[in-house]
């Protein structure tokens, strides 16, 4: 066993681990209770030692105001939360939005859900091609990742090879990772709420320890429950090391100094 | 007779951790999709139990969803022998086609195996698909007069209704229930009701994965309502032991999730 691990069976604090949490949520969940929303974040990250999570408005009908609330967050708790932006194709002006969230209210990367889109909808959240561009031509300007849940197709991720896109929850699948492996931007992260014992290992055998970024889904899920799957993954400590934080870091331009 | 199930018994392994593991919630045997490099033996199970400092554990059979409930019982009788560390679980199952030993003969199997706790698969694909009461009185009559454990896999949370688990446990209250749900973000408010009125209702952790879940359910509820369990082999049982580890209760609460409850379970069972 890694020795981190080990440290994490002790219930030691992993503050020099500079883990960065790739994946979690500001906001309610409309299926389920979860007791540790909001300052619960902080103060829970913080109990284990998490250096920084990178924070996305869930559910939210007004994207703006679910952007400006991450922005508050992220300014109440700066040494500790970043904010990414969310946008979608319904409500107008996204390509507007994503710069305002990037320019004004200092987010390092955009957040995409496929939620948005529901039977009602006019038509599917991906082929909204020319909005897209719009909005990928102002995340490549400024350098900044996507994380993404569906809406991303393999073409966008062809199209934009400056851009680094994350799949949330993307460690479970397989297929994706093999059929995406070619692309040196595509990314998965670890969020998922049914992490396969393997699902590490395997997507490093696949793409690489550099391409895996940790996430929980808090507080969907709970941090350290999360953290089981990447230190009992087998991988050695260096790997363990870059999934837990460090490429997280290279993705958001965040030296070690700072994480 | 004595039982063996004793939390303090831990001289497999070196002290990692102070808390005494017992794992409710595991699987051994032939599978026909183990994940890449994945063994599902026992020997797999002892030795992951070795490694994490996990100081018992509960396994049923794999076919007992897959298969078929009573070859998965003559499997386990078979090749997973009980110890101090190993409990094994009776896979249940509806009697009524003929398939399957009445409740009686069950208790019966289950005695001469050391088999104290057993394990109701509820899947679409599955033995029986959804709790189905009708079928299931005589068997839950025969666990509560003994009051034995029964754990209920429900592979699909949104199959299982508050309002079939209460009649459940409202009619049989002897029979202490285990509720295992894999979905984290489904709908879960019922279990808070049904929390509030029933005391042989319990959740295992890789159901209940909320971040200060277990903290917030301790504080309203007692600390006996959450129990470890890890859904091994899908899921590595460091996930929840860190959950449990790293939660925000007193180390009598971490001690009564993560093994002390299901071991008073297991004594309490009249077999």
């Amino acid at each position: 066993m890694n020795a981190i691990a080990e440290r994490a069976l002790r219930g030691e604090r992993l503050s020099d681990v500079h883990t960065i949490d790739w994946h979690v949520h500001l906001g309610k969940w409309v299926t389920m209770h979860m007791p540790g929303q909001g300052e619960e974040l902080i103060r829970r990250a913080k109990a284990l030692g998490i250096s920084k999570l990178v924070v996305n408005g869930t559910k939210w009908p007004d994207l703006r105001a679910s952007n400006d609330a991450v922005a508050a967050f992220a300014a109440n708790h700066p040494d500790i939360v970043i904010g990414f932006a969310v946008a979608n194709p319904y409500q107008n002006g996204m390509a507007d939005e994503v710069r305002r969230c990037f320019d004004e209210l200092g987010f390092r990367g955009l957040k995409l859900h496929s939620f948005f889109e529901t039977y009602h909808s006019a038509r599917g959240i991906s082929s909204y091609t020319r909005e897209w561009d719009a909005v990928f031509a102002v995340v490549a300007e400024r350098h900044m990742p996507v994380l993404y849940h569906g809406v991303v197709t393999e073409a966008m991720v062809r199209n934009w090879p400056g851009i680094p896109f994350v799949a949330a929850h993307g460690i479970a699948s397989v297929a994706t990772m093999e059929k995406m492996t070619a692309y040196p931007n595509f990314h998965v992260d670890t969020a998922a709420s049914q992490n396969v014992a393997w699902c590490v290992t395997t997507g490093a055998e696949i793409l690489g320890a550099d391409r895996i970024l940790w996430g929980t889904d808090a507080p969907l899920a709970d941090f350290a429950q999360r953290l089981g799957v990447v230190l009992d993954s087998g991988l050695p400590e260096e790997d363990i090391r870059k999934i837990l934080g460090l490429n997280a870091a290279r993705l958001l331009g965040l030296t070690l100094r700072s994480v | 007779m004595r039982l063996g199930i004793q939390a303090g018994r831990r001289d497999h392994r070196p002290m990692i951790h102070p808390l005494h593991f017992l794992d409710v919630n595991c699987l051994v045997g032939p599978y026909y999709n183990p994940g890449p490099g994945q063994d599902w033996s026992l020997q797999a199970l002892l030795a992951k139990m070795d490694q994490l400092g996990i100081a018992g554990a509960c396994p049923a059979a794999t076919l007992g969803r897959d298969y078929d409930p009573l070859d998965a019982n003559e499997w386990l009788a078979a090749n997973v022998p009980p110890s101090d560390r190993i409990h094994p679980v009776w896979t249940a199952a509806t009697h009524h086609s003929g398939e399957f030993p009445r409740p009686a003969e069950l208790l019966v199997q289950m005695r001469e195996h050391g088999a104290r706790m057993s394990r109701l698969f509820l899947t679409p694909a599955g033995f029986l698909g959804r709790l189905d009461l009708p079928l299931l009185g005589e068997l839950f009559d025969a666990l509560d007069d003994r009051r034995v454990p029964l754990l209920i896999d429900a592979a699909d949370p949104l199959q299982l209704h508050a309002a079939d688990l209460e009649l459940v446990l409202r009619r049989w209250p002897g029979m202490p229930v285990i509720l295992s749900v894999p979905k984290v973000v489904q709908n879960d408010r019922w279990f808070y009701y049904l929390w509030e009125r029933y005391e042989s209702l319990y959740v295992d952790l890789p159901g209940y994965q909320a971040l200060s879940g277990i903290a917030d359910v301790c504080r309203r509820f007692g600390p006996r309502r959450l129990v470890y369990g890890s859904r091994y082999p899908y899921f590595t049982p460091l996930q929840t032991m860190l959950q449990l580890i790293y939660s925000e209760v007193d180390e009598a609460a971490k001690q009564a999730i993560a093994g002390g409850t299901v071991r008073g379970l297991l004594e309490e069972a009249r077999l």
